[in-house]
């Protein structure tokens, strides 16, 4: 359906356009280690919902829909300081500056998710962006709108200060069923993963109808893993 | 309690935490004194969720024995005061790294035991601005 492909485009751009800061990844994770957060912040972009409104389409053409796409961020940060002034014999004034001047994990790490929400807020709004429909070309979808981004409260336990956040991407698309006869599905698209090149220019992402079905994959098939 | 039975808990208490399995600690105070100390480490692993979405954070807790400790530190008069710990991450003391304590981490104080336990977050240099 047009929606995987719009998820892998705004996959793809932000990941064009981090400039190594922050990793994008297209699946939503059950479980970051704090350890890898404090060194990249991860982006998981993943399909949320799509609300078909029945005034809107046809019964045997196109249906319309607002799809929703969640972005979870996820950050952490240590607490900063001048070690090397602490490691070095330092005299009582050398610790007392050294210690004053320490910045805790608490406020770098709201810092750093403030400007995470920045930094994917400013690619996901990009006119450029959206004229393109990250990289699809004009038209793929409409109504694109962020509509709420969340920040939860920081993690109290840990070496690390670790805070997550949410925001829920909201666009129009018009769904076609490309086969009038129903294909059997087989649990994952494995030929649209492979499609999906995170380091492909977004503008050659594009939608090809043909990957995201197997046209060896029948639904006899189907029959003969079950049983039947 | 008597003061007989106080003496004999201070001194199981010195035993269990600052005995055997204690670990030396260095402490760098907001006065600008240094002090060292003997310390139990924990260290462990533990699942968070901020969000749907599971963390696994490492923890370090660092248990004095309020007698020893700053008392600075220990009458709770955190607010405003950071400190900087350097003491061991392994079991054989073979390996340091620096720790930092401040007003956002309450540290655990039990008044009965005689402990204070402290949950320091990870100390790294402060990227230096060319």
């Amino acid at each position: 359906m047009q929606f995987q492909a719009v998820k892998a485009a705004i996959q793809a751009t932000l990941t064009a356009q981090a400039n190594g800061f922050f990793l994008t990844v297209g699946s939503a994770q059950r479980s970051t280690s704090s350890d890898d957060l404090q060194v990249l912040p991860v982006v998981q972009v993943y399909f949320h919902q799509t609300e078909f409104d029945p005034a809107r389409g046809t019964n045997r053409g196109r249906k319309n829909g607002d799809v929703t796409y969640k972005v979870a961020l996820l950050i952490a940060a240590p607490s900063q300081g001048d070690i090397s002034t602490l490691s070095q014999n330092p005299t009582f004034s050398e610790v007392a500056q050294a210690i004053q001047n320490m910045i805790p994990a608490n406020d770098l790490a709201d810092a750093a998710f403030d400007q995470l929400v920045s930094d994917v807020w400013n690619i996901l709004e990009n006119p450029v962006n959206i004229g393109a429909c990250f990289g699809l070309g004009p038209g793929a979808f409409s109504n694109f709108w962020i509509s709420s981004v969340q920040k939860s409260a920081p993690v109290t336990q840990g070496e690390a200060v670790v805070i997550a956040g949410s925001a829920d991407i909201t666009l129009r698309l018009n769904e076609i069923p490309v086969s009038a006869t129903p294909v059997a599905g087989n649990g994952s698209d494995t030929k649209l993963a492979a499609a999906i090149d995170q380091t492909a220019d977004p503008k050659t992402v594009g939608f090809n109808p043909n990957v995201v079905r197997d046209p060896k994959f029948s639904t006899e098939d189907l029959g003969q893993k079950v049983g039947n | 309690m008597s003061v007989a039975e106080r003496a004999l808990m201070e001194n199981e208490n010195a035993d269990f935490v600052e005995g055997e399995f204690s670990l030396p600690v260095t402490l760098f105070g907001p006065d600008g004194n240094t002090y060292p100390l003997s310390a139990t480490i924990f260290r462990n692993a533990r699942s968070e969720r901020p969000t749907d979405d599971g963390v696994i954070v490492r923890e370090t807790i660092v248990v004095l024995r309020i007698t020893s400790a700053p008392t600075r530190l220990t009458t709770g008069a955190l607010v405003g005061d950071k400190w900087a710990i350097y003491m061991p991450v392994d079991a054989l003391g073979q390996n340091y790294a620096w720790y930092a304590l401040d007003s956002s981490r309450a540290s655990m104080f039990d008044d009965t035991l005689g402990h204070v336990r402290l949950y320091p977050t990870k100390l790294i240099q402060t990227p230096v601005k060319s």
